[in-house]
């Protein structure tokens, strides 16, 4: 991680007003949101937000907000649609070792909003601080920030659903600790609710304190990527970010960090994103703990996924066979393989784990025999992929290729996984059928 | 006496229409959740108004807030219906959501 020298100043390059023009804003629905202090009271009386003014009780964070009609205008193409917010990557054409923000995945619950960034503040409240403030946008700028390279992946990436779901950022932002020391968490601090509620009326999830504190310079709010503004799609103008562990932790459209004595259940760290199925023993909801919107204590049935597991892909689209259907923009008819041309080629791939790597091999013949391949990008980051190659002598039939990852600390990718219900973390030696004409 | 739509009726259309395909045609829940079962599966949200606040939203999953609202207040009508939790002669809307619990 390197510095940078200046902050990002709070004027240049506006990306969240360009795209909104890009969007059209004739299209687009006009909202102001007085969003109230506590989770469960936002929206609580406000319900139906897009196209009408909404107003809550009592004071509160101030986020103007308009909405993007389309997902991703006028980047489509990029992506194949898993869902009308959910958009994988053409991961096969990756070739950089950081992801262009035009290229990156996009997961999101709702439309994107379009916030404006002079408007905008992040509220810091709760129970276990000494003290609570509000942080503008100018305020952030001002702070110590940091730059760091790291991978940036749903839970939901590999399995059923392809290799769509990650890509690399470089982050410009503001370190968790700089909050942290302002704000002083009291030794009762348990946890911190990172809350958006600006894209829709329940997001949000929770950390413990206790992980934040161990890892103050790596997690942080970002206000930047890949050299410039975050872009409305990925969280603009600020978002959380949680490096090594589901893109779901890093809430995007960051509103408010509420840090108390209690813990959070929210829609996105009970019903999705956490761990569900026989193996996995429900975590209990204390007595003091607080439900928002949308979960009730039967809801929390698992336990609340957080760290990512080791992966490696092969820059090949994969046979989506357990999808419903197959996704728009995926190239691919259901059953379909790729096709290569007979002949020796060198086959290129990513792995990536929250340990780092160590090695990957690859086997040609469908997991018989296996060999070691090449890592061409730099193994020395942390919470960063590496890049590997190896040659392959294609003869004319079908093949099943597959990688096998194995991090720094010797864990080494399984053939298969222990089930949950939502197949998340899905670590699985992966399969890659072609054909070779 | 003045002409009363079914609002329970009218939101079993909607239903059929634009939840089924992935609730089920009688809510039990496919790849999407189960709707309607006698845990009360909807707790979560305790009014209607935050199931309005959700559903209007984030549904139907493939063109999330394309319905007019009150598509939306019929459907969760219904869905409260089906579920035994609304009070005879209820009307879900906008002034009245708020009172309406979504659990028994």
């Amino acid at each position: 991680m390197k510095k940078l020298p200046e902050p990002i100043p709070a004027d240049i390059g506006d990306a969240s007003r360009d795209s909104a023009r890009r969007a059209g804003l004739s299209r687009r629905e006009f909202v102001r949101l007085l969003s109230t202090g506590g989770a469960l009271a936002l929206f609580g009386t406000s319900a139906g937000l897009v196209g009408r003014p909404a107003r809550a009780q009592g004071a509160g964070a101030d986020v103007m907000a308009t909405y993007q009609k389309n997902f991703v205008e006028g980047t489509a193409g990029n992506f194949y649609w898993l869902a009308a917010t959910v958009a994988g990557s053409h991961w096969w054409k990756f070739t950089s070792d950081v992801t262009p923000a035009e290229r990156l995945f996009l997961r999101a619950r709702y439309k994107t909003p379009i916030v404006d960034k002079a408007a905008w503040k992040l509220r810091v409240t709760g129970d276990a601080i000494e003290r609570p403030m509000d942080f503008s946008y100018a305020d952030l700028a001002k702070m110590r920030s940091l730059t760091a390279v790291r991978y940036h992946e749903c839970m939901g990436n590999g399995g059923m659903r392809g290799f769509g779901l990650i890509g690399q950022v470089e982050w410009h932002y503001v370190p968790i600790g700089e909050i942290l020391d302002r704000v002083r968490p009291k030794s009762t601090a348990a946890q911190a609710l990172f809350w958006s509620g600006v894209d829709g009326p329940d997001t949000g999830r929770p950390i413990d304190v206790s992980d934040l504190r161990a890892r103050p310079e790596a997690i942080g709010l970002a206000y930047g990527m890949n050299g410039t503004d975050l872009p409305p799609d990925h969280g603009s103008p600020v978002r959380a970010i949680v490096p090594g562990w589901g893109g779901v932790a890093s809430i995007k459209w960051l509103s408010e960090i509420r840090i108390t004595r209690h813990r959070f259940w929210t829609r996105m760290n009970t019903k999705e994103e956490a761990l569900l199925g026989p193996a996995y023993a429900a975590e209990r909801p204390g007595p003091n703990d607080e439900l928002t919107m949308g979960v009730a204590a039967s809801d929390v049935r698992g336990v609340t996924a957080k760290w990512q597991t080791t992966k490696s892909h092969l820059n090949l689209p994969v046979i989506l066979d357990k999808l419903p259907d197959v996704p728009p923009g995926y190239p691919l008819q259901r059953g379909q393989r790729p096709t290569l041309k007979a002949g020796r080629q060198t086959l290129t791939g990513y792995a990536y784990s929250p340990l780092g790597i160590q090695r990957v091999d690859y086997s040609a013949d469908g997991g018989a025999t296996w060999r070691r391949a090449s890592l061409t990008g730099p193994t020395n980051r942390e919470i960063a992929w590496t890049r590997f190659k190896f040659d392959w002598n294609a003869t004319p039939g079908d093949h099943a290729l597959m990688t096998r990852a194995t991090d720094k600390k010797g864990n080494v990718q399984p053939a298969q996984i222990t089930a949950n219900e939502l197949d998340i973390l899905d670590n699985g030696i992966p399969r890659f059928d072609v054909r070779v004409a | 006496m003045p002409f009363q739509r079914d609002q329970v009726a009218a939101g079993k259309m909607v239903f059929l229409e634009r939840c089924a395909k992935c609730h089920g045609a009688r809510g039990e829940g496919r790849t999407g959740r189960t709707l309607v079962a006698p845990w009360d599966p909807l707790a979560g949200y305790r009014t209607a108004d935050q199931l309005f606040a959700y559903v209007s939203r984030a549904m139907p999953f493939d063109n999330p807030g394309s319905l007019p609202d009150q598509a939306y207040w019929d459907v969760i009508a219904f869905l409260l219906h089906a579920n035994g939790v609304l009070p005879p002669g209820a009307r879900v809307a906008k002034g009245t959501a708020g009172s309406i619990k979504t659990t028994k």
